[in-house]
């Protein structure tokens, strides 16, 4: 029965494979797993029941729940991967090929995941094995960047199984759904939290910009795709309509904006730009309606593809340069003129310029604010979407490709080694800005897949095409007039894992210090029980001979103090005269004699 | 007058350096450009203006408003919070 073939499996099936060949033939099995996990999410029924259900120790563990919200997202989960592996396509080493087709098939195991248990099965693969693809990183900051996603999402990981218990007990049920999750009790707050963290909700979103820069050029585009998407999926399906996400979506649109607004490093800056995009999709779960909900799944399989694609160009951007930096890039152009093609069909894309999948996909999202009446929301949602273009849009283009940086001329930089990405990389970034394109004229396919019944949406009106060119036309005109403040500076800007790490090294000092505090103590009673214990052994012979005599002082006479001196002496010298040890002896004879008769 | 002893020519650069780019140039053509396009913009939102959710979003030009001002406003946030929050390079690794 191939119909009921998880999709998962064949990228697992891979992971086991890749890892025990070369980098091409290695690539080619990983590019053939992703495939075949193409092939069999479009042999699976469109809004089918669960087709793979097991009933260990009486809990019924749901691995397939194929409807049509699931579905949408495990198409593009696997050509997503299937991109990501053709623009890896030679160029990873075995354990990277191998962490990111486990890293793909976890999230596909978390989108079919019919409960809750198969769902933290899944949630906990996916983290564990996004650590060994940040750690394929290699760099020594890769380590610790990873050190810190798994402690995050450990977090994370916890909360939801600790939500998912409470709500077991309070229940009796395992089951997925909204309306389980709905009684707003601490268990579905603890699981509410879970999906937060790995949706990159603020003050829970440093750990995005702090662990995807660390990873390889290839595995940040794997990264990019799946964590907060799947958190996404999981969001639309357990807490529609739940009006705190409005909240949390527009603060995470803010932070996005500031925080990419002020970011030198070209992938942190992207991943900034990932949390400000899931946050118009946590708007539209917030808002909850079918059509914002439809938005929210449209600008998520957008996001997707527009997303991996500006992943891919600044990958190839690093791969090719060596340099990461913005203030360090630019003038690529004649070199990388290709890659500078696939970067701005990302960011017109990312911007929602008219044309572009963006554009047939966040307006879903703020029609539905407008739908709601509410104004305040509609307006921060449009002048974040002009702030859009203003931080990603023309900034990555133009400060990577033709930006320089103050002072180039009188001291040129260095020329570095550039060239084009290879073949492979080149054809994923063309068919990802092919498909940015083409859902970006044509979307009515992507609508199709909508799961939620709501009057489709029509993109294409006049006034909506010219609202959205004058937005963006004068949000373009800043960014001409004010380039030279928009250019980026080195260094950094402070977020919430300043917490964590700077919290984490006080907590080591102070246990540190604690540790070492009780230790110093330590030693310094074992010196002195030491020393007490030598003067002990060294002169207690000695006193107790002196005292020994001194009792009988009346009987000895003058002698007394001389006999005392002797005594002490024999002690200390283990040398007692024959006579006084005689005596000793007799002493404690006739004492044993007493006690015994 | 006697003539100088010419200075023997110094040996041409191995890697000539990338050409300079003219960011005065490039500058000038990129606010013609987006000037022209936010003439075109507002002269076809004359045409077909977008669709008036609340009332205020209704009149000439309130895109373009949106568009320039959210930009201005989120640079001066973002000052704020580069003053705030702002940190070198190494500030991690110290």
């Amino acid at each position: 029965m191939t119909a009921s073939l998880h999709p998962a499996l064949p990228l697992f099936a891979g992971a086991m494979l890749t890892a025990f060949f070369g980098k091409k033939a290695g690539g080619m099995v990983s590019l053939a797993a992703a495939l075949a996990s193409v092939w069999a999410v479009s042999i699976l029924p469109g809004d089918g029941g669960p087709a793979l259900v097991l009933h260990p120790a009486g809990m019924a563990l749901d691995f397939l729940r194929a409807d049509k919200l699931a579905v949408l997202f495990a198409w593009i989960f696997t050509l997503s991967a299937s991109l990501s592996c053709l623009f890896a396509f030679g160029r990873q080493g075995g354990p990277e090929r191998a962490a990111t087709l486990a890293y793909a098939g976890s999230a596909l195991g978390a989108v079919f995941a019919g409960d809750m248990v198969t769902l933290y099965v899944f949630w906990e693969a996916m983290a564990l094995a996004a650590v060994f693809v940040i750690l394929a990183g290699g760099a020594e900051k890769s380590r610790a960047a990873a050190y810190r996603y798994a402690l995050v999402h450990l977090f994370g990981g916890i909360c939801l199984l600790a939500g998912l218990v409470l709500l077991a007990a309070k229940t009796g049920s395992t089951a997925f759904t909204a309306a389980l999750l709905a009684d707003g009790g601490p268990g579905s707050l603890l699981v509410l939290a879970g999906f937060l963290i790995n949706a990159s909700a603020f003050p829970f979103s440093a750990w995005l910009p702090d662990s995807y820069p660390e990873s390889s050029p290839t595995g940040g585009v794997f990264l990019s795709a799946f964590t907060t998407k799947t958190a996404v999926y999981v969001l639309i399906r357990g807490f529609p309509g739940f009006d705190a996400l409005i909240v949390v979506g527009c603060l995470m649109i803010l932070y996005g904006l500031i925080y990419a607004l002020r970011e030198n490093d070209l992938r942190r800056l992207l991943s900034y730009s990932i949390t400000n995009q899931v946050g118009f999709m946590l708007v539209g779960v917030g808002i909850g309606t079918p059509e914002a909900l439809n938005g929210a799944c449209a600008l998520a399989f957008c996001h997707i593809l527009y997303k991996s694609l500006m992943f891919m160009s600044a990958g190839s951007v690093i791969a090719a340069t060596g340099k990461r930096k913005l203030t360090e890039l630019g003038g690529l152009f004649s070199a990388m003129p290709l890659t500078f093609a696939a970067t701005v069909v990302g960011a017109m894309s990312l911007s929602a310029l008219p044309g572009t999948c963006g554009f047939v996909s966040k307006p879903m999202v703020l029609a539905a604010t407008a739908e709601g009446h509410m104004a305040l929301v509609w307006l921060f949602l449009e002048a974040a979407s002009a702030g859009t273009l203003l931080y990603a849009g023309l900034a990555v283009p133009y400060f990577v490709f033709f930006g320089q940086t103050p002072g180039t001329a009188a001291a040129p930089k260095k020329p570095s080694p550039r060239r084009e990405a290879p073949v492979a990389a080149l054809a994923a970034m063309g068919l990802a800005a092919l498909a940015c394109l083409g859902i970006g004229v044509y979307p009515w396919p992507l609508y199709a897949l909508l799961p939620f019944a709501a009057p489709e949406f029509a993109p294409f009106s006049p006034g909506r095409i010219t609202a959205t060119i004058e937005l963006l036309a004068f949000a373009g005109l800043f960014f001409a007039l004010y380039v030279p403040i928009l250019r980026r500076r080195p260094g950094i800007t402070l977020d919430t894992d300043f917490f964590y790490r700077m919290g984490g090294r006080f907590l080591y000092r102070l246990a540190d210090s604690a540790t070492g505090g009780i230790n110093t103590a330590a030693a310094e009673m074992a010196a002195r029980a030491a020393a007490a214990l030598d003067r002990l052994t060294a002169q207690g012979p000695q006193k107790l001979a002196s005292l020994a005599v001194t009792l009988f002082f009346p009987l000895l006479g003058k002698n007394a103090c001389h006999m005392r001196d002797e005594a002490a002496l024999a002690a200390q010298t283990w040398t007692p005269p024959v006579g006084v040890t005689l005596a000793a002896a007799l002493f404690g004879l006739c004492l044993i004699l007493m006690l015994v008769l | 007058m006697k003539k100088r002893p010419s200075l023997p020519a110094s040996p041409p650069p191995a890697v000539r350096p990338p050409v300079a780019p003219q960011p005065a140039t490039g500058r000038r053509l990129a606010l013609r450009l987006a000037t022209g396009l936010c003439l075109a913009s507002l002269c076809a939102g004359l045409l077909a203006h977008g669709p008036a959710h609340f009332g205020f979003d209704g009149f000439f030009g309130f895109h373009a408003l949106v568009g320039f001002l959210a930009c201005a406003a989120l640079v001066l946030v973002t000052g704020l919070a580069g003053v705030l929050l702002g940190r070198g390079e190494d500030f991690y690794d110290r």
